[in-house]
Protein backbone atom coordinates (compact mmCIF):
# COMPACT_ATOMS: atom_id res chain seq x y z
CA UNK A 1 0.00 0.00 0.00
CA UNK A 2 1.60 3.20 -1.04
CA UNK A 3 0.18 5.10 1.85
CA UNK A 4 2.58 7.97 1.21
CA UNK A 5 0.48 8.55 -1.88
CA UNK A 6 -2.76 7.68 -0.23
CA UNK A 7 -4.17 11.06 -1.24
CA UNK A 8 -6.29 11.41 1.84
CA UNK A 9 -7.61 14.63 0.41
CA UNK A 10 -11.31 14.64 1.20
CA UNK A 11 -12.29 15.79 4.65
CA UNK A 12 -15.73 15.29 6.14
CA UNK A 13 -16.66 18.64 7.64
CA UNK A 14 -18.80 17.12 10.36
CA UNK A 15 -16.50 14.38 11.62
CA UNK A 16 -13.17 15.92 10.65
CA UNK A 17 -12.13 12.59 9.19
CA UNK A 18 -10.17 12.55 5.99
CA UNK A 19 -11.22 10.08 3.34
CA UNK A 20 -8.98 8.03 1.07
CA UNK A 21 -9.42 8.93 -2.57
CA UNK A 22 -9.16 6.63 -5.56
CA UNK A 23 -6.34 8.58 -7.14
CA UNK A 24 -3.28 6.51 -8.00
CA UNK A 25 0.28 7.48 -8.73
CA UNK A 26 2.43 6.11 -11.52
CA UNK A 27 4.02 3.71 -9.06
CA UNK A 28 0.61 2.48 -7.98
CA UNK A 29 -0.36 1.77 -11.57
CA UNK A 30 2.76 -0.32 -12.04
CA UNK A 31 2.04 -2.33 -8.96
CA UNK A 32 -1.59 -2.66 -10.00
CA UNK A 33 -0.44 -4.49 -13.10
CA UNK A 34 1.57 -6.86 -10.98
CA UNK A 35 -1.47 -7.39 -8.77
CA UNK A 36 -3.14 -9.16 -11.67
CA UNK A 37 -0.73 -11.97 -11.09
CA UNK A 38 -2.30 -14.98 -9.41
CA UNK A 39 0.39 -15.04 -6.79
CA UNK A 40 -0.54 -11.57 -5.64
CA UNK A 41 -4.21 -12.52 -5.58
CA UNK A 42 -3.28 -15.46 -3.38
CA UNK A 43 -1.43 -13.13 -1.04
CA UNK A 44 -4.54 -10.97 -0.59
CA UNK A 45 -6.50 -14.13 0.18
CA UNK A 46 -3.81 -15.28 2.60
CA UNK A 47 -4.17 -12.11 4.67
CA UNK A 48 -7.86 -12.88 5.06
CA UNK A 49 -7.47 -16.62 5.61
CA UNK A 50 -4.28 -16.79 7.66
CA UNK A 51 -4.69 -13.67 9.72
CA UNK A 52 -8.20 -12.22 9.99
CA UNK A 53 -10.04 -15.52 10.11
CA UNK A 54 -7.44 -17.17 12.31
CA UNK A 55 -7.41 -14.29 14.78
CA UNK A 56 -11.19 -14.40 14.94
CA UNK A 57 -11.25 -18.15 15.51
CA UNK A 58 -8.44 -18.46 18.05
CA UNK A 59 -8.46 -15.46 20.38
CA UNK A 60 -7.31 -17.68 23.23
CA UNK A 61 -3.73 -17.75 21.98
CA UNK A 62 -3.48 -14.00 22.58
CA UNK A 63 -4.94 -14.23 26.05
CA UNK A 64 -2.32 -16.79 27.07
CA UNK A 65 0.32 -14.10 26.58
CA UNK A 66 -1.64 -11.36 28.33
CA UNK A 67 -2.62 -9.82 24.99
CA UNK A 68 -6.03 -8.95 23.57
CA UNK A 69 -7.01 -10.63 20.30
CA UNK A 70 -8.34 -8.42 17.49
CA UNK A 71 -11.97 -7.54 18.17
CA UNK A 72 -14.81 -8.44 15.81
CA UNK A 73 -15.12 -4.75 14.91
CA UNK A 74 -11.43 -4.47 14.08
CA UNK A 75 -11.55 -7.63 12.00
CA UNK A 76 -14.61 -6.43 10.07
CA UNK A 77 -12.98 -3.07 9.42
CA UNK A 78 -9.71 -4.68 8.33
CA UNK A 79 -11.63 -6.93 5.95
CA UNK A 80 -13.46 -3.94 4.47
CA UNK A 81 -10.17 -2.05 4.09
CA UNK A 82 -8.57 -5.02 2.35
CA UNK A 83 -11.51 -5.25 -0.04
CA UNK A 84 -11.25 -1.51 -0.74
CA UNK A 85 -7.50 -1.66 -1.34
CA UNK A 86 -7.88 -4.66 -3.62
CA UNK A 87 -10.69 -3.06 -5.59
CA UNK A 88 -8.49 0.00 -6.12
CA UNK A 89 -5.53 -2.15 -7.21
CA UNK A 90 -3.42 -0.83 -4.38
CA UNK A 91 -0.25 -2.74 -3.55
CA UNK A 92 -0.41 -5.24 -0.73
CA UNK A 93 0.47 -3.89 2.68
CA UNK A 94 3.95 -5.10 3.59
CA UNK A 95 2.45 -6.60 6.71
CA UNK A 96 -0.84 -6.95 8.56
CA UNK A 97 -0.40 -7.49 12.28
CA UNK A 98 -2.41 -7.53 15.50
CA UNK A 99 -1.54 -4.79 17.98
CA UNK A 100 -2.21 -6.92 21.06
CA UNK A 101 -4.86 -4.50 22.32
CA UNK A 102 -7.74 -5.65 20.16
CA UNK A 103 -6.70 -3.69 17.07
CA UNK A 104 -5.08 -4.43 13.71
CA UNK A 105 -2.28 -2.59 11.92
CA UNK A 106 -1.51 -2.37 8.21
CA UNK A 107 2.18 -1.59 7.72
CA UNK A 108 3.88 0.00 4.73
CA UNK A 109 7.67 -0.22 4.64
CA UNK A 110 8.12 0.34 0.91
CA UNK A 111 8.53 4.08 1.06
CA UNK A 112 11.30 5.96 2.88
CA UNK A 113 8.70 6.74 5.50
CA UNK A 114 7.32 3.98 7.67
CA UNK A 115 3.53 4.23 7.67
CA UNK A 116 0.81 2.44 9.51
CA UNK A 117 -2.95 2.33 9.24
CA UNK A 118 -4.02 1.50 12.76
CA UNK A 119 -7.50 0.06 13.30
CA UNK A 120 -8.53 0.28 16.94
CA UNK A 121 -10.57 -2.34 18.78
CA UNK A 122 -13.57 -0.06 18.18
CA UNK A 123 -12.98 -0.10 14.42
CA UNK A 124 -11.67 3.47 14.13
CA UNK A 125 -8.84 4.01 11.64
CA UNK A 126 -5.78 6.23 11.99
CA UNK A 127 -2.86 6.98 9.70
CA UNK A 128 0.48 7.18 11.50
CA UNK A 129 3.65 8.25 9.70
CA UNK A 130 7.25 7.95 10.89
CA UNK A 131 10.14 9.73 9.19
CA UNK A 132 13.70 8.96 10.26
CA UNK A 133 12.12 6.84 13.00
CA UNK A 134 10.25 9.83 14.39
CA UNK A 135 6.48 9.97 14.53
CA UNK A 136 5.16 12.86 12.44
CA UNK A 137 2.36 14.75 14.15
CA UNK A 138 -0.49 12.91 15.76
CA UNK A 139 -2.35 9.81 14.56
CA UNK A 140 -4.74 11.10 11.92
CA UNK A 141 -8.32 9.78 11.76
CA UNK A 142 -9.06 8.39 8.29
CA UNK A 143 -11.76 6.34 6.62
CA UNK A 144 -12.89 5.15 3.22
CA UNK A 145 -16.19 5.00 1.41
CA UNK B 1 30.73 -14.29 40.10
CA UNK B 2 29.78 -10.72 39.08
CA UNK B 3 27.00 -8.93 40.91
CA UNK B 4 23.80 -10.09 39.24
CA UNK B 5 22.34 -6.61 39.53
CA UNK B 6 25.19 -5.01 37.62
CA UNK B 7 24.38 -5.34 33.97
CA UNK B 8 27.40 -4.86 31.75
CA UNK B 9 27.23 -3.17 28.37
CA UNK B 10 28.34 -6.25 26.48
CA UNK B 11 25.57 -8.48 27.82
CA UNK B 12 22.87 -9.70 25.47
CA UNK B 13 19.17 -9.43 26.23
CA UNK B 14 16.28 -11.52 24.94
CA UNK B 15 12.81 -10.23 24.17
CA UNK B 16 10.21 -12.93 23.57
CA UNK B 17 8.01 -12.22 20.53
CA UNK B 18 4.81 -14.28 20.16
CA UNK B 19 4.23 -15.66 16.66
CA UNK B 20 0.44 -15.25 16.65
CA UNK B 21 0.24 -11.46 16.13
CA UNK B 22 2.76 -11.68 13.22
CA UNK B 23 5.10 -9.08 14.72
CA UNK B 24 8.10 -10.68 13.02
CA UNK B 25 8.25 -11.49 9.34
CA UNK B 26 10.85 -14.18 8.87
CA UNK B 27 10.88 -13.83 5.08
CA UNK B 28 11.79 -10.15 5.14
CA UNK B 29 13.52 -10.16 8.54
CA UNK B 30 11.34 -7.24 9.63
CA UNK B 31 10.26 -6.71 13.21
CA UNK B 32 7.28 -4.53 14.08
CA UNK B 33 7.40 -1.96 16.85
CA UNK B 34 4.27 -3.61 18.27
CA UNK B 35 6.58 -6.33 19.60
CA UNK B 36 7.41 -3.80 22.32
CA UNK B 37 3.89 -2.71 23.21
CA UNK B 38 3.59 -2.69 26.99
CA UNK B 39 0.69 -4.83 28.20
CA UNK B 40 -1.69 -3.71 30.91
CA UNK B 41 0.45 -5.49 33.52
CA UNK B 42 3.61 -3.70 32.34
CA UNK B 43 3.23 -0.79 34.73
CA UNK B 44 6.95 -0.28 35.37
CA UNK B 45 8.48 -1.37 32.07
CA UNK B 46 8.60 -4.05 29.42
CA UNK B 47 10.24 -7.40 30.10
CA UNK B 48 13.46 -8.73 28.67
CA UNK B 49 15.84 -11.36 29.92
CA UNK B 50 19.62 -11.45 30.28
CA UNK B 51 21.35 -14.12 28.23
CA UNK B 52 23.21 -17.01 29.80
CA UNK B 53 26.96 -16.52 29.48
CA UNK B 54 30.26 -17.67 30.96
CA UNK B 55 30.00 -14.82 33.46
CA UNK B 56 26.34 -15.55 34.20
CA UNK B 57 25.64 -19.28 33.93
CA UNK B 58 22.64 -18.78 36.21
CA UNK B 59 20.68 -17.04 33.47
CA UNK B 60 18.60 -18.87 30.89
CA UNK B 61 19.51 -19.95 27.38
CA UNK B 62 17.66 -18.57 24.37
CA UNK B 63 15.71 -21.83 24.11
CA UNK B 64 14.62 -21.52 27.72
CA UNK B 65 13.77 -17.85 27.27
CA UNK B 66 11.55 -18.77 24.33
CA UNK B 67 9.26 -21.00 26.38
CA UNK B 68 5.74 -19.77 27.05
CA UNK B 69 2.06 -20.66 27.04
CA UNK B 70 1.33 -19.87 23.37
CA UNK B 71 0.67 -22.90 21.21
CA UNK B 72 2.00 -21.04 18.18
CA UNK B 73 5.38 -20.48 19.80
CA UNK B 74 7.76 -17.55 19.87
CA UNK B 75 10.62 -15.76 18.21
CA UNK B 76 13.31 -14.16 20.34
CA UNK B 77 14.70 -10.72 19.52
CA UNK B 78 18.28 -10.16 20.70
CA UNK B 79 19.74 -6.85 21.91
CA UNK B 80 23.04 -5.66 23.36
CA UNK B 81 22.76 -3.68 26.60
CA UNK B 82 25.34 -1.07 25.54
CA UNK B 83 23.39 -0.32 22.35
CA UNK B 84 20.25 0.32 24.37
CA UNK B 85 22.04 2.53 26.88
CA UNK B 86 23.70 4.60 24.16
CA UNK B 87 20.21 5.44 22.89
CA UNK B 88 19.12 6.45 26.37
CA UNK B 89 17.20 3.33 27.38
CA UNK B 90 17.13 2.50 31.06
CA UNK B 91 17.79 -1.21 31.68
CA UNK B 92 17.05 -2.31 35.24
CA UNK B 93 17.65 -5.73 36.81
CA UNK B 94 14.41 -7.24 38.09
CA UNK B 95 15.06 -10.88 38.99
CA UNK B 96 11.86 -12.92 38.98
CA UNK B 97 12.79 -15.88 41.13
CA UNK B 98 9.17 -16.99 41.51
CA UNK B 99 8.89 -17.60 37.77
CA UNK B 100 12.44 -18.96 37.52
CA UNK B 101 13.80 -15.99 35.57
CA UNK B 102 16.82 -14.73 37.51
CA UNK B 103 17.93 -12.62 34.55
CA UNK B 104 14.65 -10.76 34.21
CA UNK B 105 15.14 -7.06 33.40
CA UNK B 106 12.88 -4.13 32.64
CA UNK B 107 13.21 -1.38 30.09
CA UNK B 108 11.55 1.24 32.24
CA UNK B 109 11.14 3.78 29.44
CA UNK B 110 8.13 1.93 28.04
CA UNK B 111 5.14 1.47 30.34
CA UNK B 112 1.45 0.80 29.85
CA UNK B 113 0.66 4.34 30.89
CA UNK B 114 3.01 6.08 28.44
CA UNK B 115 2.61 3.58 25.60
CA UNK B 116 0.76 5.97 23.29
CA UNK B 117 3.09 8.94 23.75
CA UNK B 118 4.97 9.99 20.60
CA UNK B 119 8.26 9.41 22.45
CA UNK B 120 7.22 5.86 23.27
CA UNK B 121 6.21 5.26 19.64
CA UNK B 122 9.65 6.45 18.52
CA UNK B 123 11.39 4.25 21.07
CA UNK B 124 9.47 1.15 19.98
CA UNK B 125 10.39 1.81 16.36
CA UNK B 126 14.04 2.34 17.31
CA UNK B 127 14.07 -1.01 19.11
CA UNK B 128 12.43 -2.78 16.17
CA UNK B 129 14.31 -1.20 13.29
CA UNK B 130 17.52 0.16 14.75
CA UNK B 131 18.72 -1.71 17.80
CA UNK B 132 17.70 -5.32 17.35
CA UNK B 133 20.75 -7.46 16.55
CA UNK B 134 18.86 -10.48 15.27
CA UNK B 135 15.64 -12.40 15.68
CA UNK B 136 15.96 -16.13 16.32
CA UNK B 137 13.37 -18.87 16.07
CA UNK B 138 10.67 -19.87 15.72
CA UNK B 139 10.76 -21.80 18.98
CA UNK B 140 7.95 -24.01 20.14
CA UNK B 141 7.20 -24.81 23.74
CA UNK B 142 8.50 -28.21 24.74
Amino acid sequence: MSTAEMNVAMRDSTTGKRYLTEQTSEADVLVSAICLDEEIAAQWDAIIDDRLIEWGQYPNDFELDGLVAPSDRAIRKAYALLKFMRSQDWPLPTSVIADGEGGIVFENRRDPDYQRIEISDQGDMYLVTFRDRRMQGRPEPIDFD
Amino acid sequence: MPDAHEISDDELLYRKVPIGPHWYNQETDELSPDAFNPRSIDETGISLERAQSKEHPEFRTIMQAAQGPSLNGYYVAVFRVGDLRREGFNVVANPDIERGIPGHVLITDLTYENRKNPESQDKKLLLAQGLVLQVDGPFHTT
